[in-house]
């Protein structure tokens, strides 16, 4: 709700800028735009499901996510070094992600084992 | 609305855990150091400019590398310190003040730390490069920033470091904004959340809206300078301009938000009463955050190609929402039992020289006074009240808040006072000669003055100011070193906080609490006190099984 608020507040800025100003055609396209968005997250929000109450499990540490940062970070290096980064980044991507999966994975049979789901 | 968290422990603390965990105080903890550091480089490069303008003639540095110190110097601060500082202490104190046991969505803010690290090590790489690190200022305008006017792998590396660095914000931005919908604790309705994490909600919806467009901008001026000529049509750089400001205004109130929250907590916990007006203060953050959304191309007034009485009226209506939040520090303030202690002390540097910042703004929200000092020292003036006065001063009113809370042990307070002192002071020694060489036509991004142009003196004593930060953030590092190893121990709660994350041990335990108290307010300990209860009784009792207190950890 208070997303669609401020995103409401954000149209009402620029439709009085449309109504009283002569605006050039970014000016609403940026902020009614950015409007709009905050409008459709909010509604998007406000008609989630709600979490499911109950445990969640997370692992102290994920070295599988730094290491996929450092993976992206190479990946986008490697638009301006060369295509042989490209290669050996989305490579170090691929592990970072099996790694996330297998951490998702091993959480979900420990919450399955201790009755948390 | 909550959830509790279980945590797999592997038993260990090493550093690698420290930059692998996923409980988000050391994420937030990691992410705030890290842009500290960067903080630490980028103000290093400040010294080197200031030293160089300090007389006429080139002393230390080229031409050509002092365009890249002033490139690197305003990125760092703004891509690499600021704004990523100002959501990772809410990556770290959000969960607390709500009474979760943790962040939401833990990886994906700890991918944003990492992004932002390699995207700090990306863009200092530029300097390694044969042509440099980028040469065209924070604002990389086009056609400036094309691959004629700049080539080199040292400007691109500068693009790649912007997408990766604004991608870690709005990574760790949406976590902490899911936290806030998702993980509230019992009886924490969104009126009862603190200030912090209000201005958290307000800063984060600013990051949501505006960051994505810069991603996209540097998107397509990295293809542009690849030769796909995106903005090589009639009108392009104008566009580049309303693309780089639509993020590029609303990031000077992202790194400003949560300081106001920070500020207003410790006005109100050293005033020793409840916040004054709430409720409107919340709303104007909402008000004021909105306009300030609404007001980007006040950047580009001399350009004509933009509405500039739209412009220069939603500038101007700033002043309301921000005179309501002015208006409530100093309304809390009155009548209390001020302490002066040192986070209370960055909180007043905080509100006198961001008045500087946003007064001197009237003068450049208007399109005829801004004709005059457009591009000149006066609006690096201006900004660094806003940018300085705001945000450092507002992050070290959190340091020293919350430094207790981090790590168990307290800061000297005589240092503190120091810091804050000598601080204030170089703040204004700096700064202050800047708006009279502005107004002297002394244009901004430029190496050197000619002897004759009656502009030394003024360069000099800035240069005196900004050596006189540098000693005082030197006080700074002493005192934490000192106090992290000789520091007196804190407790929970050494400054008799309103707010929850004053109810867990110092530094609180992975899962944050073992029990809380009711919530009521935004200032829950607050409440408990005002009924003759006091809170760390309470925590005590419900430490002990089968005697828990109202309410429950998350």
């Amino acid at each position: 709700m208070v997303a669609m608020l401020w995103g409401s507040f954000l149209a009402i800025l620029i439709g009085a800028g449309v109504i009283a100003f002569e605006l050039d055609v970014e000016t609403p396209a940026l902020l009614g735009g950015a409007a709009l968005f905050m409008l459709a997250a909010g509604f998007a929000v406000a008609i989630a499901r709600p979490e499911p109450v109950g445990v969640e499990v997370a692992p102290e540490t994920s070295p599988p996510t730094a290491w996929l940062g450092v993976s992206l970070a190479l990946l986008a290096v490697s638009a301006v070094v060369g295509l042989w980064l490209t290669w050996i980044a989305a490579g170090m991507c691929g592990a970072g992600i099996g790694g996330i999966i297998r951490e998702r994975r091993a959480e979900r049979r420990l919450q399955e084992r201790e009755g948390l789901r | 609305m909550s959830g509790a968290t279980a945590v797999l422990r592997n038993g260990s603390a090493s550093i690698v855990d420290a930059l692998t965990g996923t409980d988000h105080k050391r994420i937030g903890l990691a992410t705030t150091a890290t842009a500290f550091a960067f903080f630490l480089i980028g103000g290093s490069l400040a010294l080197l400019m200031r030293s160089e303008l300090a007389s006429p003639g080139m002393d230390i540095v080229s031409e050509g590398t002092y365009n890249e110190l002033f490139t690197i110097h305003g990125s760092t601060m703004f891509f690499l310190f600021a704004a990523p500082a100002a959501v990772a202490i809410g990556v770290y104190m959000v969960p607390l003040q709500l009474g979760a046991s943790g962040i939401a969505w833990p990886r994906l803010a700890l991918l944003g730390y990492w992004l932002l690290a390699a995207g700090g090590v990306i863009m200092y790489a530029g300097f390694l490069t044969a042509h440099g690190a980028a040469t065209f200022g924070w604002t990389a305008y086009y056609p400036l920033s094309d691959s004629n006017e700049t080539p080199g792998m040292g400007a691109d590396f500068w693009i790649v470091a912007v997408v990766l660095a604004t991608t870690a914000v709005l990574l760790q931005a949406v976590c902490v904004l899911a936290t806030i919908v998702r993980r509230r604790a019992p009886g924490m309705s969104l009126l009862r959340m603190p200030l912090f994490a209000w201005s958290e909600v307000v800063t984060c919806f600013m990051v949501v809206a505006s960051f994505p467009v810069l991603i996209v901008t540097m998107i397509l001026l990295f293809l542009d300078r690849q030769g796909v000529g995106i903005f090589t049509g009639s009108g392009g750089a104008v566009t580049y301009q309303h693309l780089f400001w639509f993020y590029g205004h609303p990031v000077v109130y992202v790194v400003f938000f949560p300081l106001v929250g920070v500020v207003g907590e410790v006005i109100a916990t050293f005033s020793r009463r409840r916040f004054f007006g709430f409720k409107p203060t919340v709303l104007s953050l909402l008000v004021f955050s909105a306009i300030s959304m609404s007001v980007w191309a006040h950047h580009m007034f001399t350009t004509q190609a933009v509405a500039n009485n739209y412009f220069s009226t939603t500038s101007t209506l700033l002043l309301v929402p921000a005179g309501i939040e002015y208006f409530a520090f100093l309304a809390t303030m009155v009548g209390g039992r001020i302490r002066l202690g040192a986070p209370m002390l960055f909180a007043l540097g905080f509100v006198l020289l961001f008045l500087i910042g946003g007064l001197t703004g009237i003068f450049i929200g208007s399109p005829p006074l801004d004709y005059n000092v457009h591009d000149t020292y006066f609006v690096v003036a201006h900004f660094h009240y806003t940018v300085f006065g705001g945000t450092v001063f507002g992050l070290f009113a959190a340091i020293y808040y919350w430094f207790p809370k981090l790590t168990g042990r307290m800061l000297d307070e005589r240092l503190g006072r120091l810091h804050a002192v000598l601080m204030f002071v170089g703040a204004l020694v700096t700064f202050i000669p800047m708006f009279f060489l502005g107004v002297d036509g002394m244009s901004r991004r430029v190496a050197d003055y000619l002897p004759t142009d009656g502009l030394t003196t003024l360069n000099v004593v800035a240069t005196v100011g900004a050596f006189t930060i540098f000693v005082s953030v030197v006080v700074f590092l002493v005192n934490v070193v000192r106090s992290l190893r000789l520091g007196e121990p804190a407790g929970p709660d050494p400054w008799k906080g309103q707010t929850l994350e004053w109810f867990a041990d110092s530094p609180p335990p992975a899962g944050n609490f073992a029990s809380l108290p009711p919530v009521r307010s935004h200032a829950p300990l607050l409440d408990l006190r005002e009924d003759g209860v006091d809170p760390a009784a309470l925590r005590r009792r419900a430490s002990i099984p089968d005697r828990a207190t109202v309410g429950g950890a998350s």
